[in-house]
């Protein structure tokens, strides 16, 4: 039987996860059916302005995992997600998403991405709000000056099952 | 110039109490002065912090209560689930999964990021609040943009400013001065709009919900 250090690789690269705002909420208020039209909308979207650097990893429920080889394609994918997600709506609900994003090297396994990073990338678009874009600091040392005079330091935050707290930011 | 104060304590209650000292003080935790500034780490079961009027202090809890008393300049605060409850800030933001948050007098922007609980704040010079399930009240504010989920909306504004709200379900109660006459934009999918101030040309008051009344008063 192979040992998981020879089945597994790693990879370098921007991970991002995005979701609906309030998902429990938006079934109970208005049914399955309204909330699954708005998490196709988000997956079309998303599939559109992915670009040639990134790949939707898998769906989880109402999110998407991404990932990106290169943090400028990420961000300005994540960005453009944001955008049109601004104008979208299904039968007049609004699409509300909310984004969180890490640059790190998790391992793969066949074609899922799992690992640490993959779990901050998680764990940091739990705490942002409606329309919001948080960035772990790991992103924003490798995505340079792609982000310049576009976020604002949001100091230090607990992850839930990481020890020690992250420095992270928000994109205004 | 006073100095960026940072603090960090997972499961501590963290309070911070601004004025009627030159320095930083620390009690319960431990204190490391960088090139950034000052760098707090909470290490027993409470964490008292003192420190010049005017300090930026960005806070970090999972579990832990945070309570500001008395002026500070640039306020972040992020917790998990502690509740939060800021007097007196030049600028705020607090980022919440559920906690119940309290400002007092926030002198500009004021950010609130919630899931659930409860955001009441007194007076800013402008609010930004989004919130999944939490009721929001503000109580004297300029602009106000607020996105909520679900849960009820209380706002009083003041003259010629713009108050944009998105709501899915709850009810939008807007309180605007005795003299003013704002621009209206009310849209209810379902339920009752209710405008009972003369409207005109002074500020704007956007209101779209899926589901809830929505309702514009003047103060008597």
């Amino acid at each position: 039987m192979p040992k998981v250090s020879d089945v597994t690789s790693t990879c370098t690269g921007a991970i991002a996860f995005t979701d609906l705002v309030g998902f429990t909420e938006l079934t109970a208020l208005h049914g399955d059916l309204l909330a699954l039209e708005l998490v196709e909308r988000q997956e079309q979207l998303a599939r559109a302005l992915l670009g040639a650097n990134g790949r939707i990893v898998k769906q989880l429920g109402d999110g998407l995992l991404l990932f990106f080889d290169e943090p400028g394609a990420a961000f300005a994918a994540c960005c453009a997600l944001h955008a049109r997600a601004a104008d979208e709506s299904v039968d007049g609900l609004p699409l509300w998403i909310r984004t969180g994003m890490h640059w790190g090297s998790p391992r793969v396994r066949g074609a899922d991405l799992i690992g640490h990073d993959v779990n901050v990338a998680s764990r940091i678009s739990d705490l942002a709000g409606q329309g919001e874009i948080l960035l772990t600091a790991a992103f924003v040392a490798a995505a340079g000056n792609h982000t310049d005079g576009q976020i604002e330091s949001i100091g230090p935050v607990f992850l839930r099952g990481v020890a020690d707290p992250v420095e992270a930011y928000r994109v205004c | 110039m006073p100095p960026r104060i940072t603090i960090a304590a997972r499961s501590a209650p963290v309070e911070v109490v601004a004025g009627g000292v030159d320095g930083v003080t620390v009690d319960g935790g431990s204190i490391v002065t960088t090139d950034e500034g000052i760098e707090i780490t909470g290490r027993s079961s409470r964490l008292r912090v003192g420190c010049p009027a005017g300090a930026d202090v960005r806070i970090a809890t999972a579990s832990g209560k945070v309570t500001t008393t008395g002026p500070l300049g640039d306020v972040h605060i992020t917790t998990r689930s502690g509740k939060v409850s800021v007097g007196e800030a030049r600028r705020l933001e607090v980022r919440t999964m559920s906690g119940r948050v309290h400002v007092g007098a926030c002198e500009g922007e004021c950010r609130c990021v919630v899931t659930s609980g409860a955001v009441t704040i007194d007076r800013a010079g402008s609010v930004e609040v989004t919130s999944t399930s939490a009721k929001v009240e503000v109580g004297d504010v300029g602009d106000a943009a607020i996105t909520v989920m679900s849960g009820a909306v209380v706002l009083g504004t003041r003259r010629n400013t713009a108050v944009k709200v998105r709501s899915m379900s709850g009810a939008v109660r807007v309180q605007v001065p005795a003299d003013a006459r704002p621009r209206t934009s009310l849209r209810a999918k379902v339920g009752k709009v209710r405008c009972e101030c003369p409207t005109g040309d002074d500020g704007e008051i956007d209101v779209k919900t899926m589901s809830g009344l929505i309702e514009v008063t003047c103060r008597k």
